[in-house]
């Protein structure tokens, strides 16, 4: 059913869209066939399923070109192929082919030709070539074996063969149509155009691929090679001007690499960087210009050095990061070993020394860089046996004489301070978890870092001062503004707040116009939601107003930026916090779909619900039930629309913690099995991205307790599916495998805590269990839980030799059965859970307990639990002898109300008058007080209780408990013995009312209340 | 100079072509020992502010002008239009002494010339003009020179120098010296001195530090008239334009004396506005005008807002040391009342490093 809603959701977005992207793709694609414009438009975008539904629906639409209906089996083929291609997993991957070649086969086997025949060549092309670059990359795993890898080598080689011959076909049969074709460019000759130029990138592709599968030095592999080489270079004379033509430029470069004619790649690739629009572009050539000149012998490394140099030069803190740029450093750091070592052979002492700094300058900062690039310079610096010390060094002596020079040293101290900023914090929040000696450690390690990175953050803000102080002539205003934000940055970090504020409120009021000043007022917004949250009980005023401020202003100012939405975010939570909704909502309103500060708004509201609720009585509840339904599907809705905007590529820890919030709602408005899909296969399923172990998750500071939290909630949607489910056994099965996951998580995380922690998971959700019984009106429904939930428990106690467990148990079916036992058609089904709760406890309290941390206590606990078992069960007089005896262990006034209880509810259920005496007089077996030798009840009863808790203010519930059990036995004795209590009642109700006029609050009044009908009944 | 030679020639009984050999040879093995130079004038380059250069022989000089022989023409520098000169035959400590200066490191600089001798002329002038420049920068920057060191520095020049083209600028320093020792009313005739100058920019510049002076002294209603007379003036030259709006928020500051906190604060928010503040030469401006900002804030009891207006001249604007001194001083004193002693230690220590013999450094240790 939920298949089939998701599907019909499916399609009725897949309409929606439709709609929308038709309507831009028919303005802007005149010159092309609406529906293959279309259908391009959707394939661009990613969107090869609605590609597919489209083609379907295509296929039988008379309002499509008739042509084009005909041509619907080769694009259903080609959509395949290009959803294969954007595929990572090898199994989807050959299943999308597969569909792809089974399609494209029925369709050649139909007698396609002419234009047919030549699309249906280059699709077979595209196809095979796509099947080939699988094989070739399979052939690459480290898990292949010898053979393996040469059988998949076997099967690349094939399919390439027959994508080159495919394409070979195609191309001369369009060549030789476009070679007779007239002037007139109609579009039948546009499109054959365009195909031809499309097959012409991809046969050299195909072929230097195929050339691939050959082993080095075999003549196959250099004939093949060489063609491709000839054919890219040919397509870059034709296309020069586009970026089709850079593109076979540059693997032309990279084919004449491959058959070792270094200087052709490198004559090539000048030719680009010369011709090169943009450094993007340079830096692609350089990179195949790296590969060439490491061909040559001797290696010519003033060459490399004057060709990079350059390009190293001026790279941005971010661009320093990338891969493609940390290629380039580790090809300029080579050629200054090379340097190095050449000046070593000449004993050139001064020149190996600067060539020698500048190499360990630039492999330091390569092997910062992300990717491949990062692991290359971290071997050579293994290689060349360059210290950390060195390296740092030959940072410290490089002479600054320019701002760029500086900048560059700025920029890596910066580096250096975020990687140790990145590692506090994540030690900081370790920490709040950890105990025991890792504990110390962490302190250790917190200090240690703070001092660092307080030193490295002074260091850095002299190296901006000194580097203000260099000729700044030709300096942008942009650079010298990123400066400012690197000094606020380095203020964030070391905690000097009213520093970053003052250069953000410069940055916003002053020169908003340049870059970097958006940055700055995003990190004095951060600093000032530090300076409020970090003086909770000052005077805030000063803080809130700037904050406000700061965040209205970045909102107007640069909207939709990230900064933005931090703004929107914060500036929603503060109305949320004074309570002001529709403010809240104007700055949720102004986001995107899927915006930050919408998810933040309706997992607020979430937690200010839960709170509200928590503050409820079950009465309150049950008068607003419609209301309350009513705003959390509201809420569920908010989350819902907010999580749209995120799919696992670019999920972040927010939009992961609010679809886990959208789990937890749905399970408190009963819809268990959304619940149990938003957690499993939602396209953000907390569960998912918990197992996949998922950096959104994993690299967040509150990584552990959302783990804790997932595996909660899944406990809970697991044992809640039980109440509909009609087998049991994969619900259990499911339940257990997320409990065994949690206790490995938490004795992974903080051995010395997972056993609290797995027991503190256990009462939450135990307690939530009960929430839900209670919440269920069906008796049967009810019962199946019941019976189901039971069954799970008690195999689950029966396995389990950890007090902890049984105890939950035990106390959980103590709940579970409290909740059925007013209701006649559940009332058997209680007393016989109520029977398995006392086996589950009786075989507890054989456990020895004397090794483990509060057995005392626990056993204790056990015991107590299993007297309120005996009494569900029926059994009171074992209920109150268990009661007796653990009052004469420890005398406590939780004890004597359960033992007052247990006499009321035996008097109610056939104990007659004496229990009802023994509850409000007192009852079970006698005890002699060690001093005045007089004997008493074990059991106080209820007035006795009375009169010891009321005085006691920290008591209040204990009185009320206590009254109310006094006033009740009381009513029920003479109702029982026909006698008129009235006027006791009445005064001692009147009693109540002068010493409590609020009758308890809310969790005591309305059963004041409903005692008082009944008084005035009689 | 040829009847003297036909003279000596007779009563020598020699003839005077001997007479005119023998002397030659003698002048050339004279200056080939050493014992002789050659008399030459004095070769210099003026270099002028918006303008090129100008080489020549130095001819005169006075407070208001120098005058240089080039290409057989005189040419007339105003001090407006000064910005400094170099010698040609000066040693070159005074060349290393002038670029130590132009990095701040007024230290190295004085200790290049500390082992001058011998220099005359308007080199000795030069090197006697650094002398007091150096001593005083480092004398208020906190440098190794002591304030009465480098005051008998600059006193010992206008003695020694009055008709010098740096007089003007050395009388600047001596009434800035005067009021970093406390002697603002000494100061002030100083400043007088400039106010009264023929030339309009040193008139204008004497009228800023004249109400500076002013304010200093408590005369607020003064100050407020030296600034707008400065402010109001019809002199349109670039320079004088500049010392317009530096006079502005000098006049908020006095409004803010005078109680007129509303008026002050929009005075200054106008020259914010209006001015551009990326523009490196503008830092004293910006730096008056965040100061004033922050006296208006705590004027009325606003200290968080008063403590990030100081930060950004600390910040940002830091380049002078007189704005950036009063900084700091009220950094260090705003510091503890909103919680934060960590940024009040700091202002303190770099007040005492940097600018430890200033007003705001002896007004904070007082």
């Amino acid at each position: 059913m939920a298949c089939a809603m998701r599907q019909m959701h499916f399609r009725f977005s897949a309409v929606i869209f439709l709609i929308v992207l038709g309507t831009f793709v028919a303005r802007d694609s005149n010159a092309q066939e609406p529906a293959e414009a279309f259908l391009r438009a959707l394939r661009e975008r990613g969107l090869f399923e609605l590609a597919n539904d489209y083609l379907l629906e295509a296929a039988n639409d008379p309002l499509v070109d008739s042509a084009f209906r005909e041509r619907v089996p080769l694009e259903h083929a080609e959509n395949m192929i290009q959803f294969a291609e954007s595929t990572r997993t090898f199994i989807q991957k050959t299943e999308r082919l597969v569909e792809a070649e089974q399609v494209l086969e029925k369709f050649m086997a139909s007698g396609a030709s002419g234009d047919m025949r030549q699309a249906a060549l280059s699709t077979l092309g595209n196809l095979r070539l796509q099947q080939g670059l699988t094989h070739i990359i399979q052939s690459q795993s480290d898990r292949a074996t010898e053979e393996e890898r040469n059988e998949l080598l076997d099967l690349a080689r094939d399919s390439l063969g027959q994508s080159v011959a495919a394409y070979a076909e195609v191309r001369e049969s369009l060549k030789k149509e476009l070679e007779s074709a007239g002037k007139d460019l109609t579009p039948d000759i546009k499109r054959k155009y365009q195909l031809f130029q499309e097959v012409r990138l991809r046969f050299p592709f195909a072929q230097e691929n195929e050339a691939d599968t050959y082993p080095e030095g075999d003549p196959r592999r250099a004939q093949l090679l060489t063609a491709a080489a000839d054919e890219y270079q040919q397509l870059w004379k034709a296309y020069s001007g586009y970026s089709s033509g850079v593109n076979a430029c540059l693997q032309g470069a990279r084919a004449l690499n491959k058959l070792g004619r270094h200087q052709e790649a490198l004559d090539l690739m000048k030719d680009l960087y010369e011709r090169a629009g943009s450094e993007n572009t340079r830096a692609l050539a350089a990179i195949q210009a790296i590969d060439a000149w490491e061909g040559f012998d001797p290696y010519p490394f003033d060459e490399v050095i004057f060709f990079l140099e350059p390009l190293a030069a001026n790279l941005t803190n971010s661009q320093m990061r990338e891969d493609k740029w940390g290629t380039i450093q580790i090809g300029l750091a080579k050629a200054y070993w090379a340097k190095f070592e050449k000046a070593k052979a000449d004993g050139d002492a001064a020149l190996m020394g600067r060539a020698k700094k500048t190499a360990a300058r630039l492999i330091k900062r390569a092997s910062r860089s992300r990717g491949n690039s990062q692991e290359i310079a971290r071997q050579l610096i293994e290689q060349w046996g360059v210290s950390t010390i060195e390296m740092d060094d030959a940072d410290a002596d490089a002479e600054v004489v320019s701002f760029p020079d500086a900048k560059l040293r700025i920029d890596d101290q910066i580096v250096q301070l975020d990687e140790t900023y990145r590692g506090l914090l994540d030690a900081k929040s370790q920490l709040a978890n950890a105990t025991g000696d890792s504990k110390t450690d962490l302190e250790q390690s917190v200090s240690e870092m703070a001092s660092e990175i307080s030193k490295r953050g002074n260091e850095i803000i002299l190296m901006i001062d000194d580097a203000l102080k260099l000729p700044l002539d030709d300096v942008q205003p942009n650079d010298l503004n990123h400066l400012k934000y690197l000094r606020a940055y380095v203020y964030f970090t070391t905690g000097r707040y009213f520093h970053t504020v003052a250069l953000g409120q410069f940055a916003l009021d002053r020169i908003s116009g340049l870059e970097w000043s958006r940055q700055t007022a995003g990190l004095a917004t951060k600093s000032l939601a530090v300076m409020y949250e970090n003086n909770p009980d000052g005077n805030r005023d000063f803080e809130k107003t700037t904050l406000i401020d700061f965040c209205e202003r970045i909102y107007d100012r640069w909207p939709g930026t990230p900064e933005a939405q931090q703004s929107a975010a914060i500036l929603v939570q503060i109305a949320l916090a004074d309570g002001n909704t529709d403010l809240a909502e104007k700055y949720k309103g102004g986001m995107s779909a899927g915006g930050g500060a919408s998810l933040t708004l309706a997992r607020q509201k979430w937690l200010d619900f839960k709170a509200r609720k928590r503050e409820m009585s079950s009465e309150q509840m049950d008068a607003q039930s419609e209301a309350l339904r009513e705003e959390a599907n509201k809420i569920i809705a908010e989350l819902e629309s907010g999580l749209k905007g995120f799919s696992p590529e670019n999920v972040n820890f927010e939009a992961a913690y609010s679809a886990l919030l959208l789990a937890n709602a749905r399970l408190e408005v009963g819809e268990t099995a959304k619940a149990v899909e938003q957690l499993e296969s939602a396209i953000i399923a907390p569960l998912d991205l918990v197992k996949q172990k998922h950096p959104a998750v994993m690299q967040s500071s509150n990584a552990v307790p959302f783990m804790i939290e997932t595996f909660r909630t899944a406990i809970n949607a697991y044992l809640s599916s039980l109440r509909t489910s009609d087998d049991p056994a994969p619900w259990i099965t499911k339940t257990r495998g997320v409990l065994d996951a949690l206790q490995v998580l938490l004795k992974e995380h903080n051995p010395d805590t997972a056993s609290r922690e797995m027991l503190a998971t256990y009462a939450k959700v135990s307690s939530e269990l009960t929430e839900q019984f209670a919440s269920i009106d069906d008796p049967n429904e009810k019962s199946k839980l019941a019976s189901n939930l039971s069954e799970f428990l008690v195999s689950m106690a029966s396995e389990s030799n950890d007090i902890n467990v049984v105890r939950w148990v035990g106390v959980t079916l103590n709940d579970v059965a409290q909740t059925m036992r007013t209701n006649e058609q559940t009332k058997a089904a209680a007393r016989e859970i109520f029977g398995k709760a006392v086996e589950v406890l009786s075989r507890g309290e054989t456990f020895d307990l004397s090794q483990v941390e509060n057995g005392a206590l626990l056993s204790l606990l056990v015991r107590r639990a299993k007297a309120n078992a005996l009494a569900g069960k029926g059994s009171y007089q074992e209920a109150i002898d268990v009661i007796a005896e653990l009052i004469g262990e420890r005398n406590a006034l939780d004890l004597q109300i359960d033992g007052a209880r247990i006499f009321q509810e035996w008097g109610h259920n056939g104990g007659g008058l004496k229990a009802f005496e023994s509850a409000v007089a007192g009852g079970g077996p006698e005890v002699v007080d060690s001093k005045t030798r007089r004997k008493s009840n074990s059991i106080w009863g209820w007035r006795k209780l009375v009169t010891a808790t009321v005085s006691k203010t920290d008591n209040a519930d204990s009185f009320h408990e206590s009254n109310l059990g006094f006033m009740n036995s009381q009513y029920e004795y003479a109702q029982l013995k026909g006698v008129d209590a009235k006027a006791a009642l009445v005064s001692q109700y009147e009693r109540t009312e002068a010493k409590f006029p609020d009758f308890g609050g809310a969790k005591y009044k309305s059963r004041y209340e409903e005692l008082k009908k009944k008084i005035d009944a009689l | 100079m040829l009847h003297i030679m036909k003279n000596l020639s007779n009563r020598w009984g020699i003839s005077e072509f001997r007479l005119f050999w023998n002397v030659g040879v003698l002048v050339l093995a004279l200056q080939f020992l050493g014992a002789i130079k050659p008399v030459t004038a004095e070769e210099i380059t003026v270099y002028r502010i918006n303008a090129g250069s100008v080489r020549g022989e130095f001819v005169s000089s006075s407070p208001e002008k120098i005058v240089v022989k080039s290409r057989n023409s005189e040419v007339e520098i105003s001090v407006a239009d000064f910005r400094n000169l170099s010698v040609d035959e000066a040693p070159p400590e005074i060349d290393k002494a002038r670029r130590n200066f132009d990095n701040n490191r007024f230290d190295e600089g004085l200790a290049e010339l500390s082992g001058l001798t011998g220099v005359t002329g308007i080199a000795a002038e030069e090197a006697a003009y650094l002398k007091a420049f150096g001593s005083a920068m480092s004398a208020s920057t906190g440098g190794a020179m002591s304030p009465k060191d480098a005051g008998s520095a600059t006193y010992e020049f206008t003695r020694n120098y009055p008709d010098s083209i740096h007089t003007y600028e050395i009388v600047e320093i001596l009434g800035r010296q005067l009021v970093d020792i406390g002697s603002d009313d000494l100061a002030r005739a100083e400043f007088e001195k400039l106010a009264s100058a023929n030339v309009p920019t040193i008139r204008g510049r004497g009228k800023l530090l004249l109400g500076q002076s002013q304010l200093r002294l408590g005369d607020a209603t003064g100050a407020q008239k030296s600034f707008q007379e400065l402010i109001e003036s019809p002199e349109t030259s670039q320079e004088f334009l500049r010392l317009k709006s530096l006079a502005e928020p000098m006049l908020a500051k006095a409004l803010v004396e005078n109680g007129n906190v509303e008026k002050a604060r929009e005075m200054v928010n106008a020259v914010i506005s209006r001015e551009n503040t990326e523009n490196l030469e503008n830092a004293e401006l910006f730096a008056n005008c965040y100061n004033v900002l922050g006296l208006c804030h705590l004027k009325k009891g606003e200290m968080e807002s008063a403590l990030l207006d100081f930060l950004k001249t600390d910040l940002l604007f830091n380049s002078n040391p007189e704005s950036h001194a009063e900084a700091l001083f009220y950094l260090t004193t705003i510091g503890p009342q909103v919680q934060q002693n960590d940024l009040a230690f700091e202002s303190r220590e770099k007040l005492n490093q940097r600018y430890r013999n200033s007003l705001w450094a002896k007004k904070l240790n007082q």
